[in-house]
């Protein structure tokens, strides 16, 4: 035993009749053989838990890189993703129906101008009927001459 | 055989023999420690965890242990402290008088002490489990472990003064419950 206790000053066991100070609990057999074990498992686990603890600024640094990165490329494809927006808005004028074509430029900002070179780039007069015998040069000085041509062309 | 705290104090302040200390430490204490938990929380399984909890703290804290106080004083403050966080955490309620009412077999850890204690015996028990949780403490530090005044004033923080007065507080306490019933 590891504490000295002298017995001089043990009137406190008369409090009671001395059956009372018996154990009435009791314990899985080999317990306390089997308990030293337990607790250096427990150790052991702790210990493991304290160097995962200690991993953890290093993970955390390279989630925090990788967040950066995986943000940045992000910004990049928004970018780029908004200019081809505009190409393919463009490009996507011939199957779109005429009340669409109104109501997306009416309020825009687009000048005549970008109209007419839109129009002459795209659109392919050879087939127009015979006898209308109009030069590409009379077309272009007409349109570049009128001011108002947005509704023309919408109701082409 | 279990080693005397002036061969593991030693050991287990030499960082190089420590280990091996501890290993010491805990057959030498594993019982009393035990005990001490059990007495207070009733359930084998509360009392193995707490154990275990509290040997976990006493070798992390290894290097703290200055010899100022006794081995066993150490091991026993954190022991109690443990046992009595644990109850505060559960708030267990030893109501005696409502588990007669219903089963015991509802509740494994009074069995136990039910099944193998005589009718007196469970009246006692059951007086003592009444008490509040530090007075319960201090008197089973005092009945059952022989601990003196001054050894459990180390432990609990309290005066020698305070102490006899709650033991003795206790023992009135119980003896009247015992002549009630």
């Amino acid at each position: 035993m590891n504490r000295q206790n002298s017995n001089k000053n043990n009137d406190h066991r008369d409090d009671f009749p001395g059956s009372f100070r018996s154990n009435p609990f009791h314990v899985p057999d080999h317990y306390f053989d089997e308990l030293p074990g337990r607790i250096k498992s427990r150790i052991e686990q702790d210990k493991s838990r304290k160097r995962l603890f200690y991993l953890r600024p290093v993970v955390q640094k390279a989630l925090l890189a990788a967040a950066g990165l995986a943000l940045l490329i992000g910004l990049a494809i928004a970018l780029l993703h908004e200019r081809n927006d505009v190409h393919v808005y463009i490009g996507q004028f011939n199957g779109i129906s005429a009340p669409d074509i109104e109501a997306t430029l009416l309020p825009s900002d687009l000048d005549e101008y970008t109209l007419v070179s839109f129009i002459l780039e795209t659109q392919d007069f050879t087939g127009m009927p015979s006898g209308t015998d109009i030069t590409d040069e009379e077309i272009k000085s007409y349109l570049l001459e009128t001011n108002n041509i947005e509704p023309l062309i919408l109701h082409y | 055989m279990h080693h005397s705290d002036e061969e593991i104090i030693p050991l287990i302040q030499d960082e190089s023999t420590r280990e091996k200390g501890f290993d010491r430490l805990v057959k030498a204490y594993q019982q009393e420690v035990y005990w001490l938990i059990r007495r207070m929380v009733i359930d084998h399984d509360d009392a193995d965890d707490l154990t275990q909890d509290t040997f976990v703290k006493v070798w992390n804290n290894l290097d703290r242990f200055r010899g100022e106080s006794a081995l066993f004083t150490w091991i026993y403050r954190i022991a109690t402290n443990e046992a009595l966080a644990h109850l505060r955490k559960k708030r267990i309620s030893f109501s005696f008088l409502a588990l007669e009412k219903t089963s015991t077999a509802a509740i494994p850890e009074y069995n136990d002490a039910f099944y193998r204690s005589d009718n007196a015996m469970r009246q006692f028990q059951k007086a003592l489990a009444e008490l509040p949780d530090k007075q319960r403490l201090i008197f089973n530090m005092k009945y059952y472990d022989d601990l003196t005044y001054e050894q459990i004033s180390e432990i609990t923080g309290t005066s020698v003064g305070g102490l006899k007065a709650t033991y003795h507080q206790a023992v009135k306490k119980i003896k009247k419950k015992l002549s009630l019933e």
